[in-house]
């Protein structure tokens, strides 16, 4: 695919970075140290009144990074997420956006949530999904504009799925619908994407569909988080990951991090891991077929 | 006229009705609009189907429909407050209201009182939205019950508020009727895309900092003023079909939220008219007349549809057996 127009033209706010970063290959992400960071997260704790939603969570990432967040059911994914797009209040700790407070930025950040979480019998099609992330941008007592049409149309280009505009959400399948969700993120001129486990209940060329979108988001300098119980899918396509179990485990490069000491951290006794000197890393666990 | 309803089948309501319309257009259409008071019924029904299908267009996209059955019932205690007041001629001397029906008002009183006390109730998750609607509803009928209870010979009066009283709109209560649905109308229109967002995705709409919460109160609002200005057509128990099914047969037939709403807004006059008419000739009670003909609207609907994909059921069939059985040279 090719875009129609360069990133820097559809996303002007990026061209800030565009001097600051050297030109990177995919998947090998070299950046001079004294990059903004698109997010950064410190020392974040969530609470519901007593119980602690996520504890101590401390990371950034750079613009166009892809990043991992493992974890058991209930580690507090989900907590974290909604904590970073300002659904839920924070007990203590910060996030800051491209530099700005969150209190300022929250709208460059873009969640996409839990595929059960939508009304899929909703009576709209895909442009009008699309265009629903515009409604800031568009503001009130108004109609969308020409430059609203034409960010929802790039967007729809950006994940291929211009032809299918008119069709409603409903009739669509696994990998469309989070398809779409991305082009709102883009429509919305999101610098980060938080996807709340994308690849639950896809089937194998839905999943490589998604990733796809997300290898063009990389090229547009998007930073995209992805909570996910892939392990594989985690150790291979991610530049880095980030483990945690109510607490973070661990941050860092796919490469460190993802070793049998962290991974049995984070996930406790569920989970046997071996490894040798073998180049592969082997995980059972009884409760998760995927793996 | 139950009487009549039940010894009539459908089948000779529909040949007596296409009857009356061949033997004489002029007695069957104009001759009820002759007289002032049924043409304002008919212009007061014709309202209330429109606006009944906007808003019921939001109710039935939100799954809301618990909420707003609920709501029309519990209006009662509001109109039988203002009902036993107007009789004893203690109505309170506010222009609006002494000039024009004082039920309405009541109406609107306790339609608003029932919903912020469920939007109270229901924040923070205490309880679920359906359990604190049904402990509201239910609350408040018995109350308005209890009340007209105590009024000597209730029963036809009940039997009005329950079940509609068309005929009873007067020219003050056009007004109001007119004034409320273009108020209504305009808060939708210009407020469109708020709505569909919040009712969409909630989510999204908390992340783009928009007022949720007013929005979602504003709804509210919305949807108890339709009940109210909606009440005299169709009456409490039925109230809920108005808002429900013209919009639930758009659905059928669109995907498009805006479409959902301008075509709810046609069945829902269309149903107006056909009740109105229906109800003039066969001396049937206007507000079941124009339920049931919603109600047909969505049947014929459906079951074309149903017909229909059955219908490009068999045909992909047909194409496949075709397709996987070469034709014999």
């Amino acid at each position: 695919m090719k875009p129609a127009i360069a990133p820097e033209e559809a996303y002007p706010e990026l061209a800030v970075y565009r001097d600051t970063i050297t030109p990177i290959e995919p998947l090998a992400l070299v950046v001079s140290e004294d990059v903004m960071p698109a997010i950064e997260v410190v020392n974040l704790t969530v609470r519901y009144g007593q119980v602690s939603g996520c504890e101590a969570i401390h990371f950034s990432a750079l613009p166009g990074e892809r990043i991992a967040v493992i974890g058991p059911n209930g580690a507090g994914k989900s907590t974290l997420f909604k904590a970073m797009v300002g659904l839920l209040p924070m007990y203590s700790g910060s996030i800051s956006v491209g530099g700005e407070s969150c209190a300022t930025s929250h709208f460059r950040v873009s969640y996409v949530p839990q595929h059960e979480s939508v009304d899929w019998k909703f009576p709209a099609n895909v442009w009008d999904v699309v265009m629903m992330s515009r409604t800031r941008h568009i503001g009130y007592f108004r109609t969308p504009r020409k430059a609203d049409r034409q960010a929802v149309r790039d967007a729809l280009e950006k994940v291929e799925m211009s032809h299918l505009r008119h069709r409603q959400i409903g009739q669509l399948s696994g990998g469309q619908r989070r398809r779409v969700f991305i082009a709102r993120a883009l429509a919305q001129k999101a610098a980060v994407l938080l996807m709340d486990e994308p690849f639950a209940g896809v089937d194998a060329s839905a999943e490589a569909e998604i990733m796809g979108v997300l290898d063009t988001l990389r090229e547009l300098k998007v930073t995209i988080i992805v909570s996910t119980h892939n392990l594989g899918q985690a150790a291979h396509h991610y530049d880095k990951v980030l483990m945690m179990n109510r607490q973070q485990i661990a941050f860092g490069p796919t490469a460190e991090v993802f070793n049998a000491k962290n991974l049995s951290r984070t996930f406790g006794g569920f989970l046997t891991v071996w490894q040798d000197q073998s180049p592969y890393t082997v995980i059972a666990d009884d409760s998760c077929h995927e793996c | 006229m139950i009487n009549v309803l039940a010894t009539l089948s459908l089948w000779e309501l529909i040949q007596r009705g296409w009857d009356v319309l061949l033997r004489d257009y002029h007695w069957f259409i104009t001759k009820p609009l002759e007289i002032a008071l049924l043409q304002r019924s008919l212009e007061a029904a014709i309202l209330v189907g429109v606006l009944s299908g906007v808003v019921g267009s939001l109710v039935v996209v939100r799954g809301m429909s618990f909420f707003a059955d609920a709501l029309s019932h519990s209006i009662l205690p509001g109109v039988a407050i203002m009902y036993q007041r107007s009789r004893a001629g203690d109505v309170p001397d506010i222009p609006g209201v002494r000039d024009a029906n004082p039920l309405l008002w009541g109406a609107l009183g306790a339609g608003l009182a029932s919903t912020f006390l469920i939007g109270f109730l229901t924040r923070h998750e205490r309880l679920r939205s359906d359990t604190a609607i049904g402990i509201v509803f239910a609350g408040m009928f018995a109350l308005g019950i209890a009340m007209v209870s105590r009024v000597e010979s209730y029963a036809g009066d009940l039997t009005h508020i329950l079940f509609g009283q068309i005929l009873g709109v007067g020219p003050q209560d056009l007004n109001i009727i007119i004034g409320f649905s273009v108020v209504v109308l305009l808060i939708i229109i210009i407020f469109y895309k708020e709505f569909m967002l919040i009712s969409f995705d909630p989510l999204l709409a908390k992340t783009l900092r928009l007022p949720t919460e007013f929005f979602r109160y504003l709804l509210l609002l919305l949807i108890a003023t339709t009940i109210v200005v909606s009440l005299q057509i169709v009456g409490i128990s039925l109230m809920l079909a108005l808002l429900i099914t013209p919009a639930a047969t758009a659905s059928l037939i669109t995907h498009r939220l805006h479409w959902m709403m301008v075509l709810a807004a046609l069945m829902g006059s269309a149903s107006s008219v056909i009740g109105f008419y229906a109800s003039y000739h066969l001396d049937v009670a206007t507000g079941p007349a124009i339920v049931l003909a919603a109600t047909g609207m969505f049947g014929v609907v459906f079951l074309e549809q149903t017909l229909q994909n059955q219908v490009r059921l068999g045909l992909y069939r047909l194409r496949q057996t075709q397709k996987t059985s070469p034709a014999k040279t």
